[in-house]
């Protein structure tokens, strides 16, 4: 039995070896480089008091955690659920629809961004319309700034909770709502104390996605927004320092950061969902 | 009341229709004199029991049972008393903290039920909820609901296809067909007196023959089949002399005689094969005309395979089909 057993973990070798070398040997190696500082000799954590001390890089970690993450991703839902709650049941025209909203995840996140640059800059359709109806007399600046980014962010993110969110809703029991309303829920009170919560475990995780995903963005930053300034991301930063200043080990401390912080957030995830399943074992 | 009929007759679009889950396409739904058709299903007040319970999965039995209290804004030590007093009537106390996945199929029918009582509503609604249960469970919660239903005395429809839970349960039965209906009378009307052979066939009647009425008196009726007058009690329905009939009656309502027993009421033929089934046996007669006959009698085999028999067609039994 013994030997069965260790012959059984040998299949999980192969991927074992995949994982180590792909995912977990090259965070190493950078943690490490981040540790051996440009020009000081042996280990030091210079890199790590010159990033928390440096007020420019404390604002594009705001940025990159808090604007890109939760700002983007809160309106992100906000504009998901209700659409993904509409479009959860069949009626004509509704994959159309479905596929409308999930489009932008057809196409590169570059294209997806010069599509939103094209239609918000100063001469896209929606300033020019704006202009036509008399609304505004100059063209808003929505590109190339703070606005830029989010509307681009969420443009691309939408699509991918959307997936997540609607798949959810649609595999509610439809007689629980009925359940609901014959007990006298209007649709709202059935929307907030029955689609809700049993929809929230699957829009925590579509959060969590959409959070990680946005938290990594470097094209939408670079293309749709102020990169040397107001929208720069980690990655941004990461990238400049290693390929325009060459300094790797700076690089490296950046990008450890921010999947320290990245995995922070997983964990925190992960032990919440377990908490939960531990809990309501319901289902 | 009760809507019984095979599936897909449409009883439960009926009763969907009544609870406003789904708009009829014409008619008119009436609570005592309220025209319900534009009313949405939450301003109904209706209590409904559906198939599958659809109970809660993320809230517990008495958050379940609350659920409608809860909207009606009643003050949290009333909606207390209220929840408990429903989950003693449905007999389970001390489940209030469990979740739906934790409790058995028969208790999960039971909140369900709760749930929809403790809010007292003006109609109970209930969709075969005894469907997913096991026979016997579903005979126990059978004897339940009908006492419990005689407690509340709320104005419940039920929908079956079940004869015998219409039969035990119902003070009217309506049964339906492919959206018809195709008789409305109390549970002895259509057990014994169907209006047609479609609710003779679905209330278990297995024996008919085709006749031809020759005489019909006030109290009695004389019909001609297979060759035979059978004298017959006379039902509600009107039957005019030479109309084309059904004589209809129940396996185990023929008594099996001798082969050469003469006269009224009498079918003559020849077993054909027998089952023998513990209390009672099964025969298969095959009658002179060459139609076949099912009878059932009490105890062992009497009569042997190939052996001439003649089947008593009792008069109180028997009932009269139009076609």
């Amino acid at each position: 039995m013994m030997f069965l057993k260790s012959v059984g973990f040998l299949y999980l070798l192969p991927i074992g070896i995949f994982f180590g070398c792909l995912f977990m040997y090259p965070m190493i190696e950078g943690f490490l480089l981040s540790l051996h500082p440009e020009g000081a000799g042996g280990l030091s954590f210079a890199n790590y008091v010159r990033f928390f001390s440096d007020p420019r890089m404390l604002r594009t970690l705001r940025f990159t955690a808090f604007d890109m993450g939760v700002v983007v991703t809160t309106i992100s839902l906000f504009i998901t659920i209700p659409l993904a709650y509409k479009l959860r049941r069949k009626f004509r025209g509704v994959v159309l629809l479905r596929t409308l909203v999930s489009a932008p995840l057809g196409y590169s996140g570059i294209i997806a961004v010069s599509i939103v640059y094209l239609a918000f800059s100063g001469w896209g359709l929606f300033n020019l319309f704006l202009m036509r109806a008399g609304i505004i007399v100059r063209p808003l600046d929505l590109v190339g700034n703070y606005t830029g980014v989010v509307l681009a962010s969420i443009y691309q993110q939408v699509p991918i909770l959307f997936l997540f969110i609607l798949a959810a809703l649609a595999s509610i029991d439809p007689t629980l709502e009925e359940a609901a309303k014959t007990l006298g829920a209007s649709e709202w009170q059935v929307f907030k104390r029955i689609i809700f919560p049993l929809a929230l475990p699957a829009v925590t995780t579509a959060g969590i996605l959409g959070y990680i995903t946005n938290y990594s963005c470097y094209v939408t930053a670079l293309i749709a927004g102020d990169p040397a300034y107001r929208t720069r991301t980690l990655m941004i930063e990461a990238y400049e320092q290693a390929y325009r200043r060459f300094d790797w080990s700076m690089a490296t401390t950046v990008t450890t950061i921010s999947a320290a912080i990245g995995l922070l957030i997983f964990f925190v995830y992960l032990r919440l969902q377990q908490r939960v399943m531990r809990r309501g074992s319901y289902g | 009341m009760t809507f019984l009929g095979p599936s897909g007759c449409g009883k439960t679009t009926t009763l969907r229709c009544i609870a406003g889950l789904e708009l009829p396409t014409a008619g008119r739904i009436f609570f005592d004199d309220r025209l319900m058709n534009e009313v949405p299903p939450h301003k109904r007040d209706v209590g409904f029991v559906f198939q599958n319970w659809a109970l809660f999965p993320h809230l517990t039995v008495a958050k379940n049972v609350a659920f409608g209290l809860e909207l009606r804004k009643v003050k949290k030590a009333e909606i207390k008393r209220r929840v408990r007093e429903a989950l003693r009537l449905v007999r389970l106390e001390g489940f209030e903290k469990r979740f739906p996945a934790q409790l058995s199929g028969g208790q999960q029918q039971r909140v369900a039920l709760a749930r929809a009582i403790v809010l007292n509503p003006q109609v109970l609604l209930l969709d075969e909820p005894l469907s997913n249960l096991d026979a016997k469970l579903r005979k126990e919660m059978r004897a339940e609901l009908r006492l419990l239903h005689e407690d509340l005395r709320i104005t419940t429809v039920y929908v079956t296809h079940d004869q015998q839970e219409a039969l035990t349960l119902s003070d009217e039965i309506v049964l339906m067909r492919a959206g018809k209906i195709q008789q409305v009378g109390t549970p002895v009307q259509v057990y014994n007196r169907p209006a047609n052979h479609f609710v003779a066939e679905f209330m278990g009647f297995d024996n008919f023959f085709p006749g031809t009425v020759k005489a019909a008196d006030s109290g009695e009726m004389l019909v001609e089949a297979e060759g035979v007058e059978l004298s017959l009690r006379r039902g509600d329905q009107e039957f005019k002399v030479g109309e084309e009939v059904e004589v209809a009656i129940r396996a185990h309502h023929i008594k099996l005689g001798a082969g050469d027993h003469p006269g009224r009421n009498f079918l003559k033929g020849r077993v054909e094969a027998l089952l023998y089934q513990g209390d009672q046996t099964l025969y298969f007669v095959e009658l002179d005309s060459g139609r076949k006959a099912s009878v059932v009698c009490e105890g062992p085999p009497v009569k042997q395979r190939g052996e001439m028999v003649s089947l008593y067609i009792s008069p109180e039994k028997a009932t009269l089909i139009k076609l």
